[in-house]
């Protein structure tokens, strides 16, 4: 694994000339939280039904597109399994809520507890295994579990196994608002702890293990040990995402958990931007609206019945379509992603305004 | 005699049909700086890559202190002190400074993951006083400045003094050096040798690679010079410099 470390020699270098700053770094923590508070908070209190159901969702897949950015991100590995880790949560899930351990929130522990062997059990071949090869493997996962899912429903259960509604004793936690606050509480948790770690050492040696792995275990990082860290805890995560998106669709089966859903995952981790909190979230954003955008886009050419009948038609394939386009615009062109984007307009407008406020344009 | 604190013996890498290194043998004692020479290409990297456990050996055997190393893998290694330089400042290009300083004391440092996700305050208070600790060390280097800026944008001559500087804050037994001058200015070189013989005074044990032969005489009390993996001499810089096949070795070389 650590195999051969060929350093080429070096010429002598000029300083290159000071470029933009570096996107690894936290973003803004407090700005950040209060701006993602207020969203939750107005959201909650003045949403309407839509946008309480369109929050739960942007919540939950952002739950799974920042663990997955853990692995791709973080640790420089890669993984094409987040949804069957999904499946595995929300198959928990499903299965607790309608025994005694239904109680809030045990399905979305124990989900957590079997997303994470999953990890582990991704993690072992990830420790010999790089790049394709890697990727194959967790393709595996992604065959395993459409099989065995299958095969668990069984004919009884063909649609799928039903959820029953989280709860507190007798208080019962399943409407739309009381779940979009739990999302977003996890969210939140699962963001502040994530920060706790990125800023700390461990976020320091994955950093180092991304640059480089054999380096970074001539500085003493445990290879082995960093790397099913990085799975376990991400897989975990994903899980926990499964198991809040079982009780939002209130019916799991295989067919949702789909290897086009690990796709658009993965893709939304890279078009949201690698290295920070915000992108992925921002990538889960996309995911759920722009089926959406497409639906209203069909609806605005009302008039024309031959293109929003083929819009309506084909809404996965133009959405698959404007996916794999923007994936191309961001390796192309800005590979910090949406948030890269967002943050180099930010500074830009924030320098247009200092200059301004110099000359004397803005009082 | 005791035990010297490096000890290689007999070592030979081979990549296929290659010997990188050939019966290479050399003793290291506390607190000395030592000195390997040789033609681009002689194995000199693959011989410092051997110590740190990234290439394995076909024969021979590496011992730290009194500890054999040759089975341990390389972050057992550098935990039980191997201490190590990049020959391309290039390995690491995205830290902040005072991060990749940080990541030099790696065996000081908390790094449980559930107490780092939990925030539990002996973690962050951990983490405060490594924090602390790594801005005074940039500052006694006068590099406050730089400390938040990334590697990939340090000029050259800065970034091989703060991967000796990382290397260093982890109080390594053995330093290996790989190349800390190649690709510097002069007046880079002074300050890469004061800080070397700075740690040389307080007791660093060191080897140092490099092809500048006048900055590896001043620094290293004797000098092995290795050509096309075979060791041809071991000696002080002067005796060594003036026989004729090292001459010859490095004629047209450097
Ligand atoms: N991983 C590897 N696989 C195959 N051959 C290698 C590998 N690493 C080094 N070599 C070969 O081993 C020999 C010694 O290389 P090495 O890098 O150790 O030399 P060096 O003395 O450090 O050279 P330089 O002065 O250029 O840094 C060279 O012929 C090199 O091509
Ligand atoms: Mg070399």
């Amino acid at each position: 694994m650590t195999g051969e470390m060929t350093m080429p020699p070096s010429q002598v270098q000029t300083a290159p000339a000071r470029t933009r700053p570096s996107p690894r770094t936290l973003p803004g923590g407090a700005a950040g939280g209060a701006v993602f508070v207020l969203v939750v908070v107005v959201t909650a209190l003045a949403g309407g039904q839509y946008a309480v159901y369109t929050g739960t969702l942007i919540g939950i897949y952002a739950l799974v597109t920042v663990s997955q950015e853990w692995i791709i991100g973080r640790a420089g590995l890669v993984s094409l399994g987040s949804a069957a880790i999904m499946a595995v949560g929300a198959y928990v899930t499903a299965r607790l809520s309608t025994t005694s351990w239904s109680v809030f929130p045990i399905p979305l522990v124990v989900a957590m507890i079997f997303g994470a062997v999953v990890g582990l059990l991704i993690g072992v071949p990830g420790l010999r295994f790089r790049g394709l090869y890697l990727m194959l493997t967790t393709l595996a996962l992604q065959f395993i579990v459409a099989f065995a899912g299958q095969k668990y429903q069984g004919v009884e259960n063909q649609s799928g196994f039903v959820v029953n509604p989280p709860h507190w004793g007798s208080l019962d936690l399943g409407s739309p608002r009381a779940l979009f606050i739990i999302t977003c509480v996890v969210l939140g948790l699962v963001l502040l702890a994530l920060r706790g770690i990125y800023g700390g050492a461990a976020g320091r040696i994955w950093n180092a293990m991304r640059q480089d792995e054999a380096a970074a275990s001539v500085l003493g990082v445990n290879l082995v040990r960093w790397k099913l860290t990085a799975f376990i805890g991400s897989s975990a995560l994903t899980a926990l995402g499964g198991s809040l998106y079982a009780y939002q669709a209130g019916l799991v089966s295989y067919g949702t958990f789909s290897l086009d859903l690990s796709l658009t995952l993965l893709v939304m981790v890279f078009i949201g931007g690698l290295g920070t909190l915000v992108g992925p979230i921002l990538g889960a954003a996309v995911i759920v609206l722009l089926p959406n955008g497409i639906e209203r886009l069909s609806g605005a050419f009302a008039g024309i019945p031959q293109v929003a009948d083929w819009l309506s038609l084909h809404e996965a394939t133009v959405a698959n379509g404007i996916y794999g386009l923007l994936l191309l615009l961001v390796l192309l062109f800005e590979r910090d992603g949406i948030y890269g984007l967002v943050r180099r307009l930010g500074s830009a407008a924030a320098g247009q305004w200092h200059r301004r406020v110099r000359r004397g344009a803005v009082q | 005699m005791t035990d010297p604190r490096l000890g290689v013996d007999g070592v030979v890498v081979a990549f296929g049909g290659l010997r990188a290194v050939d019966e290479v043998s050399f003793a290291v004692q506390p607190g000395e700086t030592f000195g390997i020479i040789g033609p681009n290409g002689a194995g000199k990297t693959t011989l410092l890559n051997s110590v740190s456990g990234l290439v394995p050996l076909r024969t021979g055997s590496i011992s730290l202190d009194s500890t054999a190393m040759h089975g341990l893998r390389p972050h057992q290694r550098a935990a039980l002190g191997v201490g190590r330089t990049f020959q391309a400042a290039e390995v690491f290009n995205d830290f902040r400074v005072r991060d990749y300083m940080l990541l030099g004391r790696l065996f000081a440092q908390q790094t449980s993951v559930i107490g780092a996700a939990l925030r539990l305050p002996g973690v962050r208070r951990a983490e405060k006083s490594e924090r602390v600790a790594v801005e005074n060390l940039l500052d006694r280097h006068g590099l406050a400045d730089v400390a938040g800026v990334v590697l990939k944008e340090l000029p050259y001559g800065l970034r091989k003094l703060v991967d000796i500087l990382r290397a260093l804050a982890g109080r390594p037994r053995v330093l290996l050096l790989d190349e800390p001058t190649s690709g510097t200015a002069t007046s880079d070189r002074l300050a890469l040798r004061d800080v070397l013989l700075e740690a040389g005074r307080d007791g660093m044990t060191t080897v140092v690679v490099d092809h500048d032969v006048q900055f590896v005489s001043e620094l290293c009390g004797r000098v092995l010079v290795v050509n096309f993996g075979q060791q041809i001499g071991t000696g002080t810089p002067a005796e060594v410099l003036q026989r004729p096949d090292v001459r010859a070795a490095f004629m047209g070389a450097d």
